[in-house]
């Protein structure tokens, strides 16, 4: 149970540098921001400067000492008043409106990060396995972020995986789980304070972000090594910052700085920053002097793209070009950058079918809603978001009353729609736009119990109840084992062995740690980010760069220039095993069972 | 309108839904029609049911009539 404790320390020593760093820049700010809000924004702005300086001193260096130093320098603005005390009356301030509005969110929230406590586990299939923690954990290995050569994946920009390898360092894979359920409570409070913005009362708005708290299409993935809560988080607090009336120029370069993290985390986060500034440019038309809105979107424009730029920088230095793996386009821009181009069509390929939902045609784009609500599996959101979005969402744009405020948000909210659409149509990707659909429904709600005091409010409570019941069920049904897991090491242990991949094979190359250096794996589907030691691979399984030995032959022949020390050969790889120990001497059998072999390199004369 | 712990919004305080009772310039009060509210009434019904009925019997009820492709 240690490990757990320690995993709850790091995932703390994180959020308390982050509100260290965001009540910096906070505590001058005077707006009107709701507490929540507040202390939601502070989090995401201390967490994504956190992230961007992990990942840039990362470049260079990482270890925990390293890392020590980044948590120490977040601390600084502690020892001076402004910000302390700032931090201690809002957290103050805000623990006694969660305790008068927000118990139910709260228990909700504290079951999900339960949950989240469990190691990850899965095959290559689960993207936290095949990327977003297989990066953290050979950075910390290497001692730098460097894209890992097997798994192209890991050039995405990674200013999440730089918080997950931060907090990996210090505690285990237990961290990043418990960095997504804080993500998403950022998430609920900024669903919340939309709400607010577009003119609910208290009441609703409190109703619906517990409702899309209680959504599994958006809350499943908050729990494991997933980026798109934290996208999804800063995301919303864009729209809170740049959308909603400005009372306060430095929200400006807040806002600026939030879309950048959004860059830094996931490339869709160059067209929302594109869509956002046309947003804002649109809209504060006959508004103000041409001057004052040529400066004020240049300053977003130019914050978000240099905090964001710096992955992008990376890859155009090591790779040739900024977007890796590439889309074939760039790559004709590119030409001579480092990535096959039928690997690139491939991915394309492969991305255009996994998100082609029921179809991108006019027809298909109409009927959207009703099928993203009522078939959300077919987007890869199991469990869906429940009837309120598609009910009181629609209410609460086109009935309720308009404000510049609301306006915006759905000139956006449709924007990131159609790009959503015609990319590809994955629901972890657009659940801050479902998050405004719940803001929107607060306000549905608002106005149909206002006209219709008696069957408005039965209607909205029919629509609550049905989603909330549904979707905490279909919740409880996927977090309560991962809550069994969290409490019994025993359950995990023997879990653990069911869901991962060549397990025990795995397992003799962990207990074997002191004379295994560097493995050599055979075959694609064993997932890396259980290999404990070092490895290479032959071949790829994304379309990745080229590797120098592209088949086993040449590898097996290549050990000892390799460091490699012991050879990992699934039953399915197609690699006989008395073939090559008869073939290569040096190769004598160590460990077999029926899913895989470890085969033992002996030392050159 | 101060909300405890919280500030207010002014630029957003005319655009509250309780404005709905709030009067227009000319003084008359401003109500939605009964048409636009009624067809909000069947709306949420509507699909308030249709996601009932896909959840309780499955995707050859009303629900489906609009997607063509089944889960994968």
């Amino acid at each position: 149970m240690m490990d757990r404790l320690f995993a709850i320390l790091a995932w703390s020593a994180f959020v308390l540098a982050a509100l260290s760093v965001g009540a910096a820049l906070l505590y001058r700010s005077d707006d009107d921001l709701t507490i929540g809000e507040r202390m939601a924004i502070a989090f995401l702005l201390g967490s994504g400067i956190l992230g961007t300086a992990i990942f840039l001193v990362g470049l260079v260096r990482l270890n925990r000492a390293v890392l020590l130093a980044c948590g120490i320098a977040a601390m600084i603005p502690m020892l001076f008043a402004g910000p302390r005390k700032w931090l201690l009356l809002t957290t103050a301030a805000a623990t006694r409106r969660v305790l008068r509005h927000g118990i139910p969110h709260v228990l909700v929230t504290l079951l999900l990060f339960v949950s989240a406590l469990p190691r990850p586990t899965g095959d290559l299939g689960n993207d936290a396995i095949s990327y977003h923690l297989l990066g953290p954990v050979v950075w910390l290995r290497h001692g730098r972020i460097a894209p890992v050569p097997d798994a192209s994946l890991t050039a995405f920009p990674s200013l999440q995986e730089s918080i997950f390898a931060g907090g990996i360092a210090f505690s285990s894979d237990r961290f990043p789980g418990l960095v997504g359920v804080s993500m998403i409570g950022a998430f609920v409070v900024l669903v919340h304070g939309l709400a607010l913005v577009l003119g609910g009362r208290t009441r609703w708005p409190a109703l619906m972000s517990l409702l899309a708290l209680l959504s599994p299409a958006i809350t499943s993935h908050a729990a494991s090594a997933f980026v798109d809560a934290a996208y999804a988080a800063y995301a919303l607090a864009v729209a809170r910052l740049l959308l909603a009336p400005l009372t306060d120029r430095r929200r400006l370069a807040f806002g600026g700085l939030l879309l950048g993290f959004c860059i830094a985390t996931k490339y869709t986060g160059l067209s929302l920053t594109a869509l956002t500034v046309l947003v804002m440019m649109s809209s504060q038309l006959n508004r103000t002097s041409w001057r004052y809105r040529a400066a004020s979107l240049a300053t977003v424009a130019a914050i978000a793209l240099v905090v964001g730029c710096p992955a992008y920088l990376r890859n155009l230095f090591v790779f040739g070009l900024p977007i890796y793996p590439p889309p074939p386009l760039l790559l004709k821009l590119f030409p001579h950058a480092s990535f096959p181009y039928e690997a690139a069509v491939q991915l394309q390929a492969y991305i255009r079918e996994r998100g082609h939902g029921f179809g991108r045609g006019g027809l298909d784009l109409l009927l959207l809603p009703w099928r993203y609500t009522l078939h959300t599996s077919n987007f890869h959101g199991a469990g869906g978001v429940g009837v309120v979005p598609l009910a009181l969402g629609p209410i609460g744009a086109l009935a309720a009353p308009a404000n510049p405020a609301k306006r915006r948000l759905l000139v956006w909210s449709g924007l990131l729609l159609l790009a959503w659409f015609y990319t590809q149509q994955e629901s972890r990707f657009i659940i801050h736009v479902i998050g405004v659909g719940f803001s929107f429904a607060a306000l549905g709600s608002e106005w149909l119990v206002s006209v219709a005091p008696r069957l408005g409010r039965t209607l909205v409570a029919v629509a609550a109840v049905l989603s909330g019941s549904y979707g905490g069920a279909v919740l409880a049904k996927d977090r309560v084992p991962e809550i069994w897991l969290a409490l019994s090491p025993r359950a995990e242990a023997f879990e653990r062995e069911r869901r991962v991949p060549y397990f025990r094979a795995l397992a003799w190359l962990e207990t074997h740690r002191r004379s295994v250096r560097k493995v050599l794996v055979l075959g694609d589907d064993v997932p890396s980010y259980y290999l404990v030691p070092d490895y290479v691979r032959v071949r790829i399984h994304d379309g990745g760069p080229l590797f120098r030995h592209r088949d086993v032959g040449t590898a097996l022949a290549a050990v000892w220039s390799m460091g490699v020390t012991h050879v990992l050969v699934p039953e399915h790889s197609g690699c006989s095993l008395s073939r090559a120990t008869e073939r290569f001497p040096a190769l004598r059998l160590a460990y077999r069972d029926d899913s895989a072999s470890i085969l033992q390199v002996v030392p050159p004369p | 309108m101060d909300r405890e712990g919280e500030t207010s919004r002014p630029e957003e305080a005319s655009f509250r839904l309780a404005s709905l009772n709030e009067r227009s310039p000319q003084g008359a009060k401003r109500t939605p029609s009964r048409l636009l509210v009624w067809c909000a009434l069947a709306w949420v019904t509507i699909v308030c049911l249709a996601w009932l009925a896909e959840r309780v019997l499955g995707s050859r009820t009303m629900a489906s009539l609009f997607s063509r492709r089944q889960a994968p």
